[in-house]
């Protein structure tokens, strides 16, 4: 997995370079928007993440001409604008994500395994071990029982199973469930969270949502920690 | 309402109205009546005239005294007028002694001695009123009839009683009808009022849409140039320029979180990936000690920044004294010196023997230390900087000039120079980036002086930084002596 990081202050790069690369992708800088450009047409990247604040070419800019091509990689903008409206016109453009800076390179790295794995065509069905979750129907049963959840204990669960082994921050489900960043939800994700423990994991001995410090959560299989790193 | 209904314009306006209404309307009846007692009096002055004039005709008095009314009484008209005449009347010798008298003027009571003197001494007649008991009025004149050599007192009445009761009744009809004109104009006054104060009020309603969130907002001027339109113009200049301190609020709290994000993110960024990727303690000793460089810059803008604030919100005592600029400027050189040849920059200078100007000396040095120390930054390598200070007697100022030949700066930058944060894209990056506030800060030291502050670039050639500052005014009676100044070259 390739991930191009434009950035124009140098050690900020420096550090996601490192630490993406010990993360286990490869990694490009460009330290302008011409330079990202030429490196996006060169190569085939999986992954964009694009400073907006950038000398010469603003990052929006870069954007809108990413995505005039015709690959398509996921981009992910990191910002020291943090106003609602700035992350509304990064969006709007195209993004896929958006990250105020400063933000934890574990949020980042949670947000970057998200966005890789998208572009994969997403089952009708999604299974974990006696877990199923229809899309469809939205029905969840576990070891062939019916288990009845509400429709945001559902979303969560959804999300968490889609994303199966890669540890998801408390903001990005809010993002995802309740469609909007407020800071202010990240409490109720843990009350969510307990609720579906409850109903998915207390009753069974095979335990699915497992706690990641400094992150979120994440569900996977408990022998299933293999597959992590992507 | 209620509350509104007593304080409000309306009601203070209408209520002004009504009072000078009342006052106007009673003043008004009050001449009315003096007008109209005053046609009265001199109707009835007129007719007693006539009857002295007829009085003089028909009454005769002899040496001796005896009066004698001579007429003829078989001419009835004659009769009547005399007969009229001694319904009352009374007449008096020189003395005051009473000669003749009817008997309506005895219910009324005589003059006294000295009045008949002091009328007989009087060329004029001159007229009275006298009540009698039964609540009558009688105008009387008093008059004087020479005779036979003797003067005698004559004094003529005339009932003024229904004259007096027409005034009356007059005043009291007018009085009367007074509190009906009063309350008339008062609601007169309140429709008024409403009319008036109409444009005020729709005014208000349109000024009271514009609040905090949309300051944009305008109130249309009416179009007829009167003082509610020069309202709304105060009003709108008013808006707008707490619209541009909010944008400027706003922009530099932005500009703020900007600042203090990078710093931080990198900060967090390196701690956090030395802790994921470090494999021995060397590793993160490098990554800590980023990490404090990055700390200690992070405190260098929160202190520059907190000292802008405080100088824009005036909460930065400045000491005015008289300064004089020269040693100043040169402690502050050699004070450079040492980053000024780390660079293989030449420092020169140029001053004259004195400059003395009303200054604080903190927030001097501080212009000059950033002004020269910037030159020294951004001139090119084995450049020159050069400090100049020269009198301008004409204007009474000094000018400072700090040159240097540097890469020069752009046009399109020149004019956002000295905003916050606002840092000039350098050609060659790696360089030391500057935090963007020093130049904003000269600028309000400057300002603070009543100064002024140019600059003057040319791409490859270099920028000139042009500081004028007034003279002390003691220094400006000698100004002749620094028309020839002598200048003391630079140490190098």
């Amino acid at each position: 997995m390739r991930i191009l990081v434009v950035e124009d202050e140098k050690r900020i790069a420096d550090f996601l370079g490192r630490g993406l690369e010990s993360a286990g992708y490869s990694v490009d800088i460009a330290p302008d928007g011409q330079t990202a450009l030429d490196l996006v047409h060169a190569t085939d990247y999986d992954l964009i993440t694009l400073d907006l604040m950038l000398p010469e070419m603003d990052g929006m800019k870069v954007l809108e001409k990413i995505r005039n091509r015709k690959t398509n990689p996921p981009v992910l903008i990191l910002s020291a604008r943090g106003a609602v409206e700035d992350r509304v016109k990064g969006l709007e453009l195209g993004a896929d994500d958006y990250l105020t800076k400063p933000f934890a390179f574990v949020e980042l790295l949670a947000r970057v395994r998200v966005l890789l794995r998208r572009g994969q065509p997403t089952p009708e069905k999604l299974v974990v071990g006696e877990l199923t979750l229809d899309c469809i129907r939205r029905k969840v049963t576990h070891s062939g029982e019916n288990i009845e959840l509400a429709p945001k204990e559902f979303s969560i669960l959804e999300y968490l199973m889609r994303n199966k082994g890669r540890p998801l921050s408390r903001t990005m489900i809010v993002e995802n469930v309740w469609d909007m960043d407020y800071d202010g939800l990240t409490n109720i994700v843990d009350v969510y969270i307990r609720h579906l423990r409850s109903k998915i994991d207390d009753r069974y001995t095979q335990k699915l949502i497992h706690t990641v410090r400094g992150v979120g959560y994440m569900l996977e299989l408990p022998e299933g920690r293999a597959d992590k790193a992507n | 309402m209620k509350r509104q209904l007593f304080r409000g314009l309306r009601f203070r306006l209408a209520l002004s109205y009504t009072i000078f209404f009342a006052i106007l309307l009673t003043g008004f009846g009050f001449v009315l009546r003096g007008m109209l007692s005053g046609v009265i009096e001199t109707t009835v002055q007129g007719l007693l005239d006539e009857e002295w004039a007829a009085c003089k005709g028909f009454l005769r008095i002899n040496a001796a005294g005896a009066l004698e009314w001579s007429y003829d009484p078989n001419d009835k008209e004659e009769a009547s007028i005399v007969e009229r005449l001694r319904l009352i009347y009374m007449i008096a010798d020189d003395k005051g002694e009473v000669l003749e008298s009817s008997e309506m003027y005895r219910e009324m009571g005589f003059q006294s001695p000295a009045v008949i003197t002091q009328v007989l001494n009087d060329s004029k007649p001159s007229y009275t009123y006298h009540p009698n008991f039964r609540g009558q009025v009688f105008m009387v004149r008093q008059g004087t009839l020479s005779e036979n050599g003797h003067q005698y007192f004559v004094a003529l009445g005339r009932n003024f009683t229904p004259s007096q009761k027409v005034i009356d009744e007059f005043s009291v009809d007018y009085f009367a009808a007074l509190p009906f004109f009063i309350l008339t104009a008062a609601f007169l006054g309140w429709l008024l009022a409403r009319r008036a104060m109409q444009p005020v009020t729709e005014v208000a309603a349109q000024m009271s849409q514009v609040s905090e969130s949309n300051l944009s907002l305008r109130v249309p001027p009416r179009g007829s140039r009167d003082e509610l339109d020069h309202m709304i113009e105060s009003f709108n200049g008013m808006v707008a320029r707490l619209e541009k301190s909010f944008q400027m609020m706003r922009q530099f709290s932005t500009d703020v979180s900007h600042e203090l994000r990078t710093p931080i993110t990198v900060v967090r960024g390196q701690l956090e990936v030395a802790m994921m990727t470090a494999r021995n303690e060397e590793e993160l000793r490098v990554a800590i000690e980023g990490a404090l460089e990055d700390i200690d810059r992070l405190s260098q803008i929160v202190r520059a920044l907190l000292n802008l604030a405080k100088a824009e919100s005036g909460q930065l005592a400045m000491q005015f004294q008289e300064l004089d600029l020269v040693p100043l400027a040169q402690e502050v050189l050699e004070e450079l010196e040492i980053p000024a040849q780390y660079r293989a920059v030449k420092l020169t200078a140029s001053l004259p023997k004195s400059a003395k100007i009303m200054a604080d000396r903190i927030q001097i040095e501080r212009l000059l230390y950033n002004l020269i120390d910037n030159g020294i930054k951004y001139t090119r390598e084995a450049g020159f900087v050069e400090v100049s200070l020269k009198a301008r007697p004409l204007e009474d100022t000094f000018e400072l000039e700090i040159r240097d030949n540097g890469e020069g700066i752009a046009p399109e930058h020149l004019p956002h120079l000295f905003d916050r944060f606002y840092r000039v894209p350098m050609k060659e990056s790696g360089g030391e980036k500057g935090l963007g506030l020093g130049l904003s800060f000269v600028s309000w030291i400057v300002k603070a002086h009543h100064g002024e502050i140019k600059v003057i670039s040319e791409v490859d050639v270099g920028t000139t930084f042009q500081v004028t500052l007034p003279m002390a005014a003691a220094t400006i009676k000698q100004a002749n002596e620094y028309a020839n100044q002598r200048e003391i070259a630079g140490r190098h």
